[in-house]
């Protein structure tokens, strides 16, 4: 749930006096879109910038195609301190990852470095939440979703776990959330590991909750 | 919790026929990474294929920087339909969300088009599926938020949610987390509209609940 166990801890970084077109050539070996500049101290690294691939795009002159060349490690001298972001947007590693989520997309950035006592410890990008997500719905471990709507003051939560365990089938994830689109509305996304028995089913329609969808 | 509820309906399409210049200026213009092609037909718009921002980067010749030069609409000729990717991996409106998240990672995409009878109804995309992430988690939506780990044999879920109910305090959003990291122990994030009362925190601490943050 935190971001130190999606995050990727000692990241690749790189010094502010490298050239754009030497991180172009990193960037492109290791896939990465972003990399953090650093200045090494006793301590460990210190974060002085930001530089993600759009950023060296732009850093290449008019004339100049970073796209379609061949571009080697020399083909600009340029530093990138000159290109970097320096007021760089960082978190630690004790956020809560929904909340790192809100932070990449409010202010429309893909990564962000996480520091610990004003150190580099490591990057959490939009894939690592994607995958936090895919784990915490639980998505690739198959199985079967129910999707339930339910009045706010009616939680399903514990009708389910009992429901789940007179039928005995595992939930391997539950999300229960406020709908704001829908009024009043509460809905409910469980995963279980197997086909649902109709009797649980019935039940829990019996009980006044509305199955939405019984689907993969 | 579907697709049809996160994504962009009836997005912006490019004809197959505009230049490549052209769809990068309507690109820049409208700030997006990915455009559809499509044709219209009596049905609907017919899709024939996407382009993203590299493909046309990419299509730009050597000497000229998509990125800072003025481009105009005839600076580079050729038809969109030459470089735009045609075997285009699609969902249903009908397809959860996240399993739209796990295409999307799996295949490495960062859009994908929304189609019903073969016809084009929609585009999602990685920040749409962020946007249902943090309404869905209740990021941002104020209130306050506990971070509990406790022992999954004791059903940890069912001892919140009883105990919300008798304190009154209505549990906003609810989310489960188990893996086989975590060894038998259950991460359970209860976000509250309010801060919940000291007694109720107590009462949770009180059947061996780890509470590891109160935000």
């Amino acid at each position: 749930m935190f971001v130190e166990k999606w995050m990727t801890p000692n990241p690749l970084t790189v010094q502010p006096e490298v050239t754009v077109s030497y991180l172009a050539v990193q960037m492109d070996r290791y896939k990465f879109r972003h990399f953090p500049v650093v200045e090494p101290t006793l301590t460990g690294k210190r974060l002085v910038g930001i530089v993600a691939k759009y950023d060296i795009a732009r850093g290449f002159p008019a004339d100049l195609n970073p796209f379609s060349i061949e571009v080697t490690e020399d083909t600009l001298s340029r530093p990138i301190s000159a290109i970097m972001t320096k007021r760089v947007i960082t978190t630690t590693r004790g956020c809560p990852i929904e909340e790192a989520a809100r932070i990449i997309r409010s202010h429309r950035i893909g990564a962000l470095p996480v520091l610990r006592d004003n150190r580099l410890i490591g990057i959490i990008t939009e894939t690592d939440i994607f995958e936090a997500f895919i784990s915490m719905t639980a998505a690739k471990k198959g199985g079967v979703r129910i999707l339930v709507e339910s009045n706010v003051e009616e939680n399903p939560v514990p009708m389910v776990l009992e429901l789940s365990r007179a039928h005995q089938v595992d939930i391997l994830s539950m999300m229960h959330f406020h709908e704001n689109r829908l009024k009043g509305k509460d809905m409910s996304i469980f995963r279980f590991g197997k086909k649902v028995p109709a009797a649980f089913l019935q039940e829990l329609a019996r009980q006044g909750f509305r199955i939405v969808s019984v689907g993969e | 919790m579907f697709v049809e509820k996160w994504m962009t309906p009836d997005p912006v399409t490019l004809s197959p026929d505009i230049s490549i210049s052209a769809a990068a200026v309507e690109m820049g213009r409208r700030k997006f990474r990915h455009i559809p092609v499509a044709e219209a037909t009596a049905k609907g718009k017919k899709l024939l294929g996407i382009v993203t921002k590299y493909d046309i980067a990419r299509a730009f010749p050597n000497n000229l920087n998509p990125f800072s030069v003025a481009v105009t609409d005839d600076t580079v000729p050729q038809r969109l339909s030459t470089i735009m990717t045609r075997n285009v991996v699609t969902v249903a409106p009908d397809c959860a969300i996240e399993q739209v998240a796990k295409i999307l990672r799996t295949r490495k995409f960062n859009a994908l088009p929304v189609v019903r009878h073969d016809c084009l109804v929609g585009i999602i995309t990685e920040s749409d599926i962020f946007i249902a992430l943090i309404e869905m988690t209740g990021a941002g939506a104020g209130g306050a938020k506990i971070v509990i780990e406790a022992d999954a044999s004791i059903n940890p879920i069912l001892l919140a949610v009883q105990l919300s109910h008798r304190h009154q305090v209505r549990i906003q959003s609810l989310l489960s987390f188990h893996d086989h990291q975590l060894k038998g122990k259950e991460l359970l994030t209860l976000h509250f509209a309010t801060r919940p009362p000291a007694d109720f925190v107590q009462e949770l601490r009180g059947f061996g609940f780890r509470i590891l943050n109160i935000v």
